[in-house]
């Protein structure tokens, strides 16, 4: 599904350039959960930008279905980091407009949108302004304009939920995971919530620091839906919260245990 | 679910009831008095401004009568009473051949026309060059080339164009407004946060689409403050304009005022143009922001 071949990227800082990403190898299968995780900093973000089009790197390539990536396009579901809203628009106006850029007919559109916003909870203000929105309600209004779209295949999401109440959080997190496994689709899932991550994941990446690049991948075979509380999931989380602080020193390099580990 | 309802009935139970304290303040208190302080805020802005308006008129009344200027700084009340006669088209003493409401429409009509044609040109034009990069360093130094030419510098060029006539008159409104607007515009679209335009464009918003949905409602408080002034400058200068270049408008009625030395009639041409300048701001500005930023609760720093 996606292919990235020694991607590397540098961002024009103050005093010179600032290595965002380097040599990243990776693919990414179709229909995988993929979660990003690793410390401030580390390129995450860069890398969501760059796989959505909005960002071009600086060399190597990344592949999406084979192809080098053209530009930005609604196959891509994207949630950034902010909620980007535009405030001329209400809550339903903010989820419709992707299917109108679409050219999907009105009543779809709407139907579709209302639909969207009931399940992130949000069938009560679908008509009010981003201004009157808690800063919480704004992520979710985010979240649903990027899973309304029809034909993505690829869902971009970064940190999605990370502002959103912890009830909230794992209602969506469990829809999310129920709608991934009903209409299988490739999900790329930035977070630095180990818990989510593990909750989530099919496989995690494990990002380093200054540069970024990638410190190592996880896999995580527990079924779904996951028991938080399990001891399996406790070790993983422990393991990997271990690592993170380990690989957050950019001078260690050698790993601890088998580059790849599966629970 | 019983177990959990007793429980809860227990915890509820368990909270001793708080009994409010006497005397104080409840949330209808709160509404009222919140409810009195903003019609009292209201009474206090408007009487204010009529002090100040009251302060000017007793001014320029004093300095009429005490210095016995009647005849070039007419009494307040002389004015108001010509206002009035000319409102209610009294005709004694009228020396500007059609009446006033002809001149007042011709006015108004050349002033729409030039600022209706500098927006129509000048926003989409800002818009372009503000999101454009290549189009920007081809047009930015023609249109900065032409920016420091004041508005009533090319009267003479206009006459010289287009004789004493409309045409004349609404070049120099269009010359006058098209920069404000264009220059808001452009600094609008080219300030636009850099994930609105993302964000349109993964959501499969292309060029014409992505400037129709995305930069254009992204631009508009900017583009309402480049009409305000605009309009002003429009005003400003079908007044100019008319007095140079044309036999009718309020502007040859103030020309011809001084040329028959009737400063009552001069003064009250230029009260009449302050509240006709006023109303169409009102109405053109006032309203599309009403339906816009207001709505949106987005302003400009
Ligand atoms: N537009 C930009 N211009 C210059 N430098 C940038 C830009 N965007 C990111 N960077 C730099 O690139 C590096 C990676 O940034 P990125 O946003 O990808 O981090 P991240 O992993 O998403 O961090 P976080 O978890 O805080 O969101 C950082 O050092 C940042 O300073
Ligand atoms: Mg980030």
């Amino acid at each position: 599904m996606i292919r990235a071949v020694h991607v590397e990227h540098y961002y024009e800082g103050q005093n010179g350039w600032i290595h965002a990403l380097s040599d990243l190898n990776l693919e990414i299968p179709a229909n995988e959960f993929l979660c990003v995780i690793g410390p401030s900093g580390c390129g995450k973000s860069t890398f969501l930008k760059i796989v959505a089009g909005l960002v071009r790197q600086s060399s190597g390539e990344v592949l999406l279905h084979g192809a080098p990536i053209a530009g930005p396009g609604p196959d891509r579901g994207i949630v950034f980091q902010e909620p980007a809203l535009f405030a001329w628009r209400t809550v339903l106006g903010n989820v419709e407009f992707g299917l109108q850029m679409q050219k999907m007919s009105k009543a779809e559109a709407r139907h579709r949108a209302e639909r969207i916003l009931e399940i992130v909870g949000l069938g009560h203000v679908m008509n009010l302004y981003p201004y009157q929105l808690s800063g919480g309600m704004r992520h979710r209004v985010a979240v649903a304009r990027a899973w309304a779209l029809p034909k993505a295949d690829l869902l971009l999401m970064d940190e999605p939920f990370s502002a959103i109440d912890a009830i909230n959080r794992m209602t969506l997190q469990d829809y999310l995971i129920d709608t991934w496994s009903r209409e299988k689709r490739t999900v790329l899932y930035v977070t630095h919530d180990i818990d989510e991550a593990v909750y989530l994941a099919d496989r995690i990446l494990l990002m380093r620091p200054s540069p970024g690049r990638i410190g190592r991948f996880f896999e995580v075979k527990m079924p779904r839906p996951r028991d938080r509380n399990s001891a399996q999931f406790s070790e993983l989380k422990a393991l990997i919260t271990l690592e993170m602080h380990r690989t957050a020193d950019p001078s260690e390099d050698t790993l601890a245990g088998p580059p790849e580990f599966t629970a | 679910m019983t177990t959990e309802s007793t429980t809860n009935l227990q915890v509820r139970a368990a909270i001793p009831r708080t009994v409010a304290i006497k005397g104080s303040r409840t949330t209808e208190d709160f509404l009222a008095y919140e409810r009195a302080k903003k019609r009292k805020a209201a009474i206090r802005r408007v009487f204010r401004g009529a002090v100040g308006i009251c302060g000017l008129l007793v001014l320029w009344h004093i300095m009429s009568v005490a210095y016995d200027l009647q005849l070039i700084l007419p009494t307040p009340f002389a004015v108001l009473r010509r206002v009035f006669g000319m409102l209610t088209l009294d005709t004694s003493r009228w020396l500007y051949g059609p009446n006033v409401y002809v001149h007042l429409a011709l006015s108004f009509q050349r002033a729409m026309i030039g600022f209706g044609l500098a927006a129509a040109l000048a926003i989409p034009l800002g818009l372009l060059i503000g999101r454009i990069p290549t189009l920007r360093e081809y047009l930015a130094p023609v249109i900065t080339a032409f920016y420091p030419v004041p508005g009533i510098a090319w009267i003479p060029l206009a006459i010289l164009w287009f004789g004493l006539s409309d045409k004349a008159v609404i070049f120099v409104v269009f010359m006058t407004a098209f920069f404000p607007l264009y220059f808001s515009t452009e600094a609008g679209a080219r300030q636009i946060n850099p994930l609105l335009i993302d964000a349109g464009r993964c959501f499969g918003a292309q060029r014409l689409k992505l400037f129709y949905h995305v930069v254009l409602p992204a631009t508009v408080p900017y583009i309402t403050t480049g009409m305000r002034i605009g309009l002003g400058g429009a005003w400003r200068m079908i007044v100019a304009g008319e007095m140079l270049a044309s036999a009718e408008g309020i502007g040859y009625m103030l020309m011809e005022a001084r040329f028959n030395f009737r400063a009552v009639d001069l003064m009250t041409a230029m009260i009449l143009i302050s509240i006709i300048g006023y109303l169409t701001e009102l109405l053109i500005v006032r309203l599309i922001e009403k339906r816009t930023t207001e709505k949106w609760e987005v302003k400009t720093s």
